[in-house]
């Protein structure tokens, strides 16, 4: 399942630009593929929860960034979350919750669990997403992001 | 008896000298002061007088002497004045001199021109001639303007004094210091400066005339009463010219350089002053006085000096007359030894003729009158002598009657105290009976019970005041009467064993009786009747005792009354009450949840079936420890009956788990009414179980629906704006992009109307939680206006806010109220063709307003009424809507998001072509509390 949504990009720098996408829905997973790849991101991509611990707990390379839906198959995002959070190797990389649950209560819950950002999927463009996920990398990296503070 | 005529005279004369002595010692001081104080005082100011009138006269002298000169230089003016001379010097010099010679006593003169008055091109001041007893010694030119008279300190000086300052200068004559020559020529000189005027007036100059003055010091100096007298002469200038030491100081000393000084105070011209002041710790009579010329002259005279005169004088005086006085009691003492004498010895001889002593005989020694009675003395004891004898004898005969009489009267006083004695002790007896009896008569007379005593027949001797009034007959219409007219009501036999018991057996009778008052109505009294007899068993009358006890009786019926009232309404409240208990009973446990009443000690009281069935308990008693382990994980209903009382109110929980049942556990404390008391607890539990998973399905579609509905949505938009983000210029057809762009745009308004209706949907179900926190309503309306300008600059349009000063802190749930004012400020820039929008903030005690409005085309009436319904806009009607621009569930939305946060939402004006307000309010933030 992995090797069959993974696709190979060419590093444009030295930089990692290596991102995770744990979604279901495949439309979803399509079109969030082709806008990374429009921008020059690799993306590893895991379709439901149980897959995303798998691929998470067996990557080479950390990902900048771990893109996660809440509402899915087998495991839901929070329970990935929680693994991620409580992994040694992988807890330090920050998550954005992708989902299109708009509920306040999911919201809070995210990110007391320890999610950087919460992102509801309907209210952003792809290219908006791009910008919004760019701009927190950058304060990530300058270790000022406010919102994960 | 000689001795005290004698000591008596003795007293006398020691008495008189006394007091003389007394007088003398008292009023000695007032005596000196008057004969020797006064007149050593007057002495003293004769000297201070004749010094100041020599003074005067030299003042006088050396004044006009002075004028004189002065009028000389007018003259000397008025000539010359005008005509310039090179001889003008030794002109003056000559005139100076001839007029000089006038002044024999003078050592000096000169004329002192003012600059500028005689001659303006020339300093010109005038000469100066010395002069000695007539004869001219030298003259000083002081023409060269170096010497400037004018500005020298001693003419100008005049030291401040208080009693001469200003009449100094009223004066056109004035004394300048004497001073001392540098080489000792001179001893002491005073000057007389007089002004010098022309024509109009004015000051031209000034005449000086010097004159030695030691003569005068001389004779001042030695006008002293006493060598330690002081002497002072202070000239205008407050300098002093004179004093004791005067002759051994060679400095002018001026007066502020003396302390003592202050006690000249106010000094008068020609009136000597007499003052007391103390200087090194010596009192002296300081004389002062002001001279004719406004100098001071004073004299100080040790008060000593006038003190040493008197108290020696009185010394003296008091020893002479004190041996004066004893000289002349010895004289007055043996004077009167000569006169005395004989008459002690006549009153001896008296003495002894009054002791019966006729034997006597006086020796007469001389034919004075103290001779003359010591014969009639002698002649008076031979009479005396017979006459005595006579009444010896009849004295005898008198004692024995006398002694006869005084026996019969003891006698008779004996039986007089006897007789006394019995009398007293019988009245004593008959009082003491009277008021017994009378107390007794007032007691019996004035008791409430009536009181009748009869005779054997029954007839009434005596009725007290309670027959009167308990019967109404009066105390005439009853004495003599039988009680039969207000009794007799009873049956025979009644009277008949009354009689019987009286009468016969002679005991006291005791019942109750009815009787008639005179006005005819009846009335019931226990009376007691008892036979009074006598020593010999006679009855002699009956005593009566009748009490009213008719309101007692009626009294007695209208308790029996209440009493059988009261035990009927007990029984009917009781049935009350068993249908009330029976009722409840039967509401309670026809009720769907479990109910217990228990007490303080966890009893229960009252339960009903359905707790049974609830708690799958088949039969048994239900304790509430009981119940307490059956939900114990979790509900710690021990802790919950204790929080109750605590908070005093009901608690309400809401999850407790029993088994697969949901529950809901109410407990409420019981509390008395009146005291508040709490005296148990209510426990209710309901099935809620069916409600809980209702509840749970709705949650859940609510997450279902909206993420199910959004993710194809998601995926429509994406690609569409992904299209037109970067592959627009793949795209040939222009239809083609049209066609995405529409799509594209139907996406977004189908995800914003998933929004909205979820959004409501849950909004209403009030399940929405608003995340409540402080935050600025300046920075949110910051935030809208930066992210609303874009849109609203395409238009055209400017969204802009009021300045307004404060912090209007709001406390409400910052992503709602965001979303509130987002839709309210979108609102007002999508209904408006062009203009600006306008945001203000304002705030009052309780909440923060925000008001937004527009320049639109402003809403009708009709709508108005509409516009926070749910799909309304301002259209027309439901098929007239604008679906373009939005679902209409906008301001829905808003109302339901403020209003559960306590603001309000409304139109606050809406003017048809110049547009609208929408305000809303939200709470402001309270400031925390210390």
């Amino acid at each position: 399942m992995i090797s069959e949504y993974s696709i190979k990009l060419n590093f444009m720098n030295i930089n990692s630009r290596l991102i995770c996408l744990v979604e279901d829905d495949p439309l979803i997973i399509r079109l969030y593929q082709r806008i990374f790849k429009l921008n020059n991101y690799e993306l590893k991509v895991a379709d439901n929860g149980e897959v995303a611990i798998t691929l998470l707990s067996g990557l080479a390379e950390l990902p900048v960034v771990i893109l996660l839906d809440i509402m899915m198959p087998k495991l839901s995002g929070f329970d990935v979350l929680k693994f991620i959070k409580e992994n040694e190797n992988i807890k330090s990389v920050p998550v954005i919750m992708l989902t299109n649950l708009a509920s306040k209560e999911d919201h809070i819950r995210a990110l007391d669990m320890g999610a950087a950002m919460y992102l509801v999927k309907s209210h952003h463009t792809p290219k908006e997403l791009i910008g919004l996920i760019e701009s927190f990398l950058a304060q990530h990296k300058e270790g000022t992001s406010p919102i994960a503070a | 008896m000689a001795h005290s005529l004698k000591v008596k005279i003795i007293l006398i004369i020691f008495l008189t000298t006394s007091l003389s002595i007394a007088v003398f010692l008292v009023f000695q001081n007032v005596i000196t002061a008057k004969l020797f104080k006064t007149p050593l005082q007057n002495e003293i100011l004769a000297v201070v007088k004749l010094s100041v009138s020599s003074v005067d006269g030299y003042t006088h002298m050396m004044e006009q002497k002075a004028s004189d000169l002065a009028l000389a230089g007018e003259i000397f003016y008025s000539a010359r004045k005008g005509t310039p001379s090179k001889n003008l010097d030794a002109e003056m010099e000559k005139y100076l001199t001839d007029n000089l010679t006038s002044f024999p006593a003078a050592i000096g003169g000169g004329l002192w021109y003012e600059p500028q008055k005689f001659y303006p091109d020339k300093k010109y001041y005038g000469p100066y001639v010395f002069w000695e007893n007539g004869k001219v010694l030298f003259t000083w030119d002081l023409t060269t303007p170096e010497y400037d008279y004018f500005t020298q300190s001693w003419y100008t000086t005049a030291l401040p004094l208080g009693w001469d300052r200003t009449k100094k200068r009223e004066r056109t004559h004035y004394w300048t210091a004497p001073y001392y020559d540098e080489a000792g020529s001179f001893m002491l000189m005073s000057t007389v400066d007089a002004f010098m005027y022309d024509e109009q007036r004015v000051i031209i100059g000034l005449s000086t005339a010097d004159w030695s003055i030691e003569d005068m010091l001389t004779f001042l100096r030695n006008s002293r009463p006493t060598p330690d007298s002081g002497i002072l002469l202070v000239d205008t200038n407050a300098n002093i010219i004179l004093t004791n030491t005067l002759a051994t100081t060679s400095t002018m000393k001026s007066v502020e350089t003396v302390s003592w000084m202050s006690a000249f105070v106010e000094p008068e011209k020609g009136n000597v002053k007499i003052t007391s002041t103390n200087i090194d710790g010596i009192t002296y009579d300081a004389y002062y006085v002001l001279t004719e010329a406004g100098m001071l002259y004073g004299m100080l005279v040790p008060s000593r000096v006038l003190l040493d005169a008197v108290s020696q004088l009185t010394t003296s005086n008091i020893i002479g007359f004190l041996t004066f006085n004893l000289f002349l009691i010895a004289v007055l003492y043996f004077a009167l030894l000569k006169v005395t004498n004989p008459i002690i010895k006549l009153t001896n001889i008296v003495t002894r003729i009054g002791a019966g002593d006729f034997a006597v005989k006086m020796n007469v020694e001389s034919q004075d009158e103290i001779g003359q009675l010591g014969m009639g003395v002698n002649k008076m004891v031979e009479t005396l002598s017979f006459q005595k004898e006579e009444i010896d004898k009849r004295e005898a005969l008198l004692v024995s009657n006398i002694k006869e009489l005084e026996s019969f009267k003891s006698l008779l006083e004996d039986k007089v105290i006897e007789k006394t004695a019995a009398l007293t002790l019988q009245i004593q007896e008959t009082q003491s009976r009277s008021e017994e009896l009378q107390k007794f008569q007032l007691a019996v007379e004035h008791t409430s019970q009536h009181v009748i005593i009869t005779d054997v027949e029954g007839k009434i001797l005596y009725a007290n005041a309670a027959v009167v009034l308990t019967t109404g007959y009066s105390r005439e219409e009853v004495l003599g009467k039988k009680p039969s007219l207000w009794g007799g009501l009873m049956s025979k036999e009644f009277f008949a064993d009354l009689w019987r018991t009286i009468k016969v057996e002679k005991n006291s009778f005791s019942g109750e009786i009815q009787n008639r008052r005179k006005n005819g109505e009846m009335y019931t009294a226990t009376t007691i009747i008892s036979p009074i007899v006598d020593m010999n068993g006679a009855v002699k009358f009956f005593v009566g005792l009748e009490t009213d006890i008719s309101k007692q009786k009626a009294l007695e019926r209208v308790l029996v009354n209440e009493k059988e009232r009261i035990e009927g309404v007990v029984v009917e409240r009781t049935r009350d009450l068993q249908n009330e208990h029976a009722r409840l009973l039967a509401a309670i446990n026809s009720l769907s949840f479990g109910f217990i009443i228990a007490d303080m000690d966890d009893r229960v009281i009252l339960q009903n079936s359905a707790m049974s069935e609830l708690f799958e308990l088949s039969g048994g008693p239900i304790t509430i420890s009981n119940i307490a382990q059956l939900v114990g994980a979790h509900f710690d209903l021990k802790m919950q009956i204790e929080r109750c009382f605590t908070d005093k109110s009901a608690c309400v929980v809401n999850e407790v788990i029993f088994g697969k049942k949901f529950l809901r556990g109410t407990i409420a404390p019981v509390v008395s009414g009146a005291v508040g008391e709490k005296i148990g607890y209510v426990l209710l539990f309901e099935d809620i179980t069916e409600a809980h998973v209702l509840d749970r399905g709705r949650d859940e579609f609510f997450a279902i629906a909206s993420h199910e509905l959004r993710t194809p949505l998601t995926a429509i938009r994406g690609n569409m704006s992904l299209i037109e983000d970067y592959y627009q210029d793949k795209i040939t057809d222009k239809e083609v992009l049209e066609m995405v762009h529409d799509t594209n745009s139907a996406a977004s308004r189908l995800i914003t109307i998933v929004n909205d209706f979820l959004d409501v949907s849950r909004l209403e179900q009030g399940r929405v939680t608003f995340q409540v926190s402080d935050f600025s309503a300046h920075e949110l309306v910051d935030e809208v206006i930066k992210n609303i300008t874009e849109v609203a600059a395409i238009k055209g349009m400017s969204v802009k806010r009021e300045k307004i000063d404060g912090d209007c802190l709001v406390r409400a749930d910052r992503d709602r109220s965001l979303q509130v004012l987002t839709n309210i400020i979108s609102n007002a820039v999508n209904y408006s063709e062009h203009g600006t929008v306008t945001v203000g903030v304002a705030q009052d005690d309780e909440f923060v307003e925000f008001d937004v409005s527009d320049e639109g085309v402003g809403i009708n009436t009709l709508n108005q009424s509409l516009l926070f319904r749910k799909f309304q806009q301002a259209g027309e009607s439901v098929l007239s809507r604008d679906v373009t621009q939005s679902t209409g569930l906008g301001l829905y939305i808003s109302r339901l998001v403020i209003e559960p946060m306590g603001g309000k939402i409304w139109l606050k004006r809406s003017v048809a072509g110049e547009g609208s307000t929408f305000a809303f309010t939200l709470p402001l933030a309270r400031k925390k509390i210390g």
